[in-house]
C-alpha cells in the first residue's frame, strides 16, 4: 500500500503543514490529517511531550476537534507513557479484550489501533496513534510506514515546538512587561480592568474577553473586549457565565473547546472556545477572566497551556496594579479627607480667633456661609442666616450665600468678597418669621435651641409656609441655631436646592461645630464690647477728674488773679467813661474812649467767664426763683448792647412762667452767655427773641428758655464742638461761654438743645426740669 | 443829675484801693449823693460812728480787718443801715457771713448795677 511516491507526497504535505503555520497545533493537526489519509486510518492523534510537566498532550488530530480537546486524563496518558517506554510500536485489536490505548472518545468504536513513539536522539518527544474502525487488525505495512514517518517527524516536532514556544514566550514576556508598565500608569480601576480584558484577549489570540467581578448579586461584567471579533457587542456575550461561576467556585481554570458540549450542566452545546480563569485581588475582590474564541483564521483552536499561563501571568500583573491603584486611591482619599479636616479646623480656628466689633461678626458669619457653600468646603447649594430679635420675637433674613460665590479671602479682609449685588441677601431680606411653635422649622430651631436635618422632602407645615414661599420646596436642608450663652442669636439654614443631594452626617456635624464656634465668637465680642464700654466710661471719668483737678487749680489761680486785675479794670473803665462824658460830642477823643470802654468790657467778661467756669464745678445752690424776673434782668443787661448793633431784643415772656427752684446765679450766667452769643452772631437789623414757657420734658414737667437769632446759623461742622471748653469761632472769646452755660444747665438736670437752621439762624433751648423746691438748709 | 444840697444822702465807700474810692466818689457825687470814704475797716467804723452815713459800700478783701468782719461790726452798731458788698470776688456770694448785707455786686467798670442797688435801698427808685 505504501509507495515511495506516496511517501514523498506525505513528506510534502507534512512540510507544507509546518510551513503554513507557526502554531504547533495547526501544524500537528494538519500532519495528523495527512497521516490518517496516507495510512487509511479513521483517526490519527499526535501527542507531544510537554517538557515542563513530562506529560504527553494531544496537540494534533485528524478530523474535527471535539470537546475532549487537550485535557486528556492522566490515566490514559499513563498508558501512552508506557507505550513510549517500550520504545516500539504497539498494536492493538479490540478482539484482544485489552483496553484501547487511544484515550477518550477518540478510542471509542475502534476495532484496531497502532501507537508509536516518536523519538529524538533516543528520547521520546511525541506519540503517534492511529485507529481503524472497520479493520479487525492493523493493516500490514502500517508499522513500517509509521516508523518511517516517525523518523522525519521527530525533529520537526521538536524544532517547531521549541521555536514556537520561544517566540511566543518572548512576545508574551515583552507584552506583559509593557502591560505592567501601562497598568502601573493607570490610576483608575475601571481603566485597569478594561486594559486587562483587552490585553488578555490579544495575548491569547482570542476574539474577545469578559472580565467579571463577584458582587453582591453575583458575577458582574466589569470589562468587555470584543475587538478581535467583528460584530460582537456587549449584549452578544458568549455564554461564559456558567463556566465563570464554576471557575470561581472551584478556584481553578475551566476550559471549554468548541464546538462541542459543555462539561457538566447537562452537556449543553457551546459555540465558543472558552477559557475562564479565576483571580483574586490582593485583599480585594474576586473575579473571573473569560477569554473566548481562540481562532486561527476560521479554524477554532483549543486554548493551550501557553495561553493559560499567559493569561494567569497577565492576571498576576493586573492584580498587582489593581492593588497599587487601590492603595493610591486610598492615599488620595486619606489626603482628601485630611485636607477637608484641615479646612474645617482652619475655619473653626478662624472663627475662634475672629473678634471684635459687630462689623467683624457680620463678616465672620458671611465667611461661614461661604465656607459651607464652597466647593472646597461642603458644597451646600445655599446657606442663609436669620437673626433673632428677642424683643419682637421674630427671625429676620439677614445674609444669603449661594454655592460658587467667591470666598472672601479672610474674615478680616474687609474689601474682598463677591462683587455686585448679593442676590440671596435681597431674596431673604424681607423674610420675617414669628418665633412661634406653629411657624415652622426655623422657629422651632430657636425655641428648642437644637438643630434639624431633613433628608427627604418635607411637608410645608413642618418647614413653614413663609419659608417655602421664599426659599422654595427644598428637598434636603439643615437648620442650626447660633447660640450665645443661653440666647439664640440666629439660625443658619443650609440646603441643596439644585443637587437635591442629602446632607451627610459629617457635613451636618461641621455645620454644628462652626455654628457653636461662631456663637462663642459673638459672645466674646459682646463681652469685649461691654468691656470696651466700661473702659471708655472709666477713661471718661478719669478725664473728668483730671479736668476737675485742673479746673480747681485754675479756679484758685483765677480767683487770686481776678482780684488783682478786676480792680485796675474797674478804675480804667470807670474813669474812661467819665472822661468820655466830659468830652464834647464831636471830640475825636470820645471815639477813643468808647474803644477803651468796649475793650475793658471784654476783659471783664473774659474774667467773669474764666472764674465762673473754674467755679462751676461747685454745688448747685437752689432757691425758688421767679424766672420772669431773672430773664427780664438778663434782657435788661443786653438791651443797650444790642441797640448799638441795631439788633432788636424781643422778650416773649408769658406771665405764666412757673416759679422754679434753681441756682439763680448759674442760670443767669447761662442765659447771659447764650444771649451774648446770639447777639454776636445776629445779622444787623435783625431780631433776637427771648422766650420762655412751661413745657413737658422727657422726664417730666419743666420750663424751656428759648433764645433765637437770625443770622448765618452755626456751621454744621462746628455743631458738635460748640459746647467744648475753649472752642471759639470768634477769635476774641475765651470759648467758655457755652461750656459754662451747658454745665450750669446740666447741673440742674437739664439740657441745652440746639435747633440750627444753617443760613437762617439758631435757636438755643435751655430745658430745665422743675425740681421739687428744696427745704431750708438744703442746697440741692 | 441831682444837685448837692443838705437833703442829699451820705454814702460811705469802703475800699483799700484809692482809685476805686476816687471813682466811686466821683460817680456817686454825680448821682447827687454825699460821699465819704474809708481805706480800711478801722477808718470805716470810725466814720460810720462820726458821720452817720445812709448807706455803706463795702469791699471784702482788705488788709487788716476784712469786709466780712467790718460787716459784723456794722451790724452790731446798726442793724438797719443798708450795706452793699462790692467785691472783685464772686465766691463770697453764698458765704452765709455776707447774708447780713443787703446786696452783693461784683465790681465792674460799669457802675449801673451798683447805682441801681443804692437807689433801691435808699428808696429813691421811683
Amino acid at each position: 500500500m505504501s509507495s515511495s511516491s506516496q511517501h514523498r507526497l506525505l513528506s510534502g504535505e507534512i512540510l507544507k503543514a509546518f510551513q503554513v503555520s507557526s502554531d504547533p497545533q495547526v501544524q500537528l493537526s494538519r500532519t495528523a490529517q495527512a497521516l490518517a489519509g496516507w495510512l487509511g486510518a479513521d483517526v490519527c492523534l499526535l501527542y507531544v511531550l510537554e517538557m515542563e510537566s513530562g506529560r504527553f498532550l494531544l496537540r494534533g488530530r485528524s478530523g474535527p476537534v471535539s470537546s475532549e480537546g487537550i485535557a486528556s486524563n492522566p490515566e490514559e496518558e499513563g498508558r501512552l507513557l508506557e507505550t513510549t517506554r517500550a520504545g516500539a510500536l504497539q498494536l492493538w485489536a479490540s478482539r484482544s479484550g485489552s483496553p484501547c490505548p487511544l484515550p477518550g472518545p477518540s478510542g471509542k468504536g475502534l476495532r484496531s489501533a497502532a501507537v508509536m513513539p516518536v523519538e529524538w536522539r533516543g528520547r521520546p518527544v511525541a506519540v503517534m496513534a492511529v485507529g481503524f474502525r472497520k479493520r479487525a487488525r492493523v493493516p500490514e505495512g502500517t508499522a513500517q510506514d509509521m516508523a518511517s514517518v516517525s523518523g522525519a517527524l521527530a525533529p520537526l516536532v521538536r524544532g517547531s515546538l521549541s521555536r514556537y514556544y520561544q517566540t511566543r514566550m518572548n512576545e508574551i514576556a515583552g507584552v506583559l512587561l509593557r502591560v505592567s508598565e501601562r497598568l502601573s500608569a493607570l490610576s483608575d480601576v475601571q481603566a485597569c480592568l478594561a486594559h486587562i480584558a483587552r490585553t488578555g484577549a490579544q495575548l491569547t489570540e482570542s476574539s474577545g474577553s469578559v472580565l467579571r467581578i463577584q458582587g453582591e448579586n453575583g458575577l458582574k461584567v466589569r470589562a468587555f473586549f470584543a475587538g478581535n471579533l467583528p460584530g460582537t457587542t456587549a449584549i452578544d456575550t458568549p455564554n461564559d457565565l456558567p463556566f465563570a461561576r464554576e471557575a470561581l467556585e472551584k478556584g481553578r481554570t475551566v476550559q471549554v473547546d468548541a464546538p462541542g458540549l459543555a462539561p457538566g450542566d447537562g452537556g449543553r452545546p457551546v459555540r465558543h472556545n472558552l477559557l475562564c480563569i479565576p483571580f483574586e485581588e490582593r485583599g480585594g475582590d474576586r473575579g473571573v477572566l473569560c477569554l473566548f474564541d481562540r481562532k486561527h483564521g476560521e479554524e477554532p483552536l483549543p486554548y493551550t497551556r501557553l495561553e493559560r499561563e499567559t493569561a494567569r501571568a497577565l492576571l498576576r500583573v493586573g492584580m498587582n496594579s489593581l492593588y497599587q491603584i487601590g492603595r493610591e486611591n486610598e492615599v488620595r482619599r486619606m489626603t482628601t479627607s485630611l485636607q477637608r479636616r484641615v479646612r474645617e479646623l482652619t475655619l473653626l480656628h478662624r472663627i475662634s480667633r475672629a473678634v471684635i466689633d459687630r462689623e467683624d461678626i457680620t463678616r465672620l458669619l458671611r465667611s461661614i456661609l461661604e465656607t459651607v457653600t464652597s466647593v472646597e468646603g461642603y458644597g451646600f447649594d445655599r446657606a442663609f442666616l436669620f437673626l433673632h430679635d428677642p424683643q419682637e420675637q421674630t427671625l429676620r433674613g439677614h445674609l444669603g450665600v449661594a454655592s460658587g460665590e467667591r470666598l472672601t479671602h479672610d474674615s478680616r479682609d474687609g474689601e474682598a468678597g463677591p462683587q455686585g449685588p448679593r442676590v440671596l441677601d435681597e431674596m431673604i431680606s424681607g423674610l420675617t418669621i414669628p418665633v412661634r411653635r406653629d411657624s415652622g422649622i426655623l422657629a422651632r430651631t430657636v425655641l428648642e435651641q437644637r438643630s434639624f436635618r431633613m433628608r427627604l422632602p418635607s411637608d410645608q407645615d413642618l418647614v413653614g409656609e413663609e419659608v417655602v414661599r421664599h426659599l422654595g420646596n427644598v428637598p434636603s436642608f439643615a437648620t442650626v441655631p447660633l447660640l450665645s450663652e443661653s440666647r439664640v442669636l440666629g439660625v443658619i439654614w443650609v440646603d441643596n436646592l439644585r443637587s437635591a443631594r442629602p446632607i451627610e452626617a459629617e457635613e451636618y456635624q461641621l455645620l454644628k461645630s462652626a455654628a457653636a464656634q461662631a456663637g462663642l465668637a459673638v459672645e466674646r465680642s459682646f463681652q469685649a464690647a461691654a468691656l470696651e464700654q466700661l473702659n471708655s466710661q472709666l477713661v471718661e471719668l478719669r478725664n473728668r477728674l483730671m479736668q476737675w483737678e485742673k479746673m480747681a487749680a485754675l479756679g484758685e489761680m483765677a480767683a487770686s488773679v481776678a482780684h488783682d486785675i478786676r480792680n485796675p479794670l474797674v478804675s480804667i473803665g470807670g474813669f474812661t467813661r467819665r472822661l468820655r462824658n466830659l468830652l464834647p460830642d464831636d471830640d475825636r477823643g470820645r471815639k477813643y474812649a468808647d474803644i477803651i470802654i468796649q475793650e475793658v468790657n471784654r476783659l471783664e467778661r473774659t474774667l467773669a467767664n474764666v472764674t465762673s467756669y473754674a467755679r462751676s464745678y461747685g454745688v448747685v445752690n437752689r432757691s425758688p426763683v421767679s424766672l420772669y424776673g431773672l430773664l427780664s434782668e438778663c434782657a435788661g443787661l443786653f438791651r443797650e448792647n444790642f441797640r448799638k448793633k441795631q439788633v432788636t431784643l424781643r422778650q416773649d415772656l408769658g406771665r405764666g412762667i412757673p416759679e422754679i427752684s434753681l441756682d439763680e446765679r448759674q442760670i443767669k450766667q447761662a442765659v447771659i452767655n447764650v444771649l451774648f452769643n446770639a447777639g454776636e452772631a445776629a445779622a444787623e437789623h435783625s431780631e433776637v427773641v427771648l422766650s420762655a414757657g412751661a413745657r413737658e420734658l422727657d422726664r417730666g414737667p419743666g420750663v424751656v428758655i428759648s433764645i433765637t437769632n437770625q443770622g448765618e446759623g452755626i456751621d454744621p461742622r462746628d455743631l458738635q464742638r460748640i459746647f467744648r471748653p475753649f472752642f471759639t469761632t470768634k477769635g476774641t472769646g475765651t470759648g467758655l461761654g457755652l461750656a459754662i452755660a451747658q454745665r450750669a444747665v446740666s447741673g440742674h438736670g437739664g439740657e441745652i438743645r440746639v435747633d440750627n437752621r444753617h443760613g437762617e439762624g439758631v435757636t438755643f433751648n435751655i430745658c430745665l426740669p422743675i425740681a421739687p423746691i428744696p427745704g431750708p438748709g438744703s442746697d440741692g | 443829675m441831682k444837685s448837692r444840697d443838705d437833703s442829699s444822702r451820705t454814702i460811705l465807700v469802703v475800699d483799700d484801693e484809692e482809685s476805686i474810692r476816687f471813682l466811686y466818689r466821683e460817680e456817686l457825687e454825680d448821682e447827687g449823693y454825699r460821699v465819704i470814704t474809708a481805706a480800711d475797716g478801722e477808718e470805716a467804723l470810725r466814720k460810720l460812728r462820726k458821720d452817720g452815713p445812709d448807706l455803706v459800700t463795702l469791699d471784702i478783701r482788705m488788709p487788716g480787718m476784712d469786709g466780712i468782719e467790718v460787716l459784723h461790726r456794722i451790724r452790731e452798731m446798726d442793724k438797719k443801715i443798708p450795706v452793699i458788698m462790692s467785691t472783685a470776688y464772686g465766691e463770697y456770694r453764698h458765704d452765709f457771713n455776707v447774708w447780713a448785707s443787703d446786696a452783693y455786686v461784683i465790681k465792674t467798670a460799669n457802675l449801673d448795677e451798683l447805682k441801681a442797688h443804692i437807689k433801691r435801698l435808699l428808696g429813691d427808685d421811683d
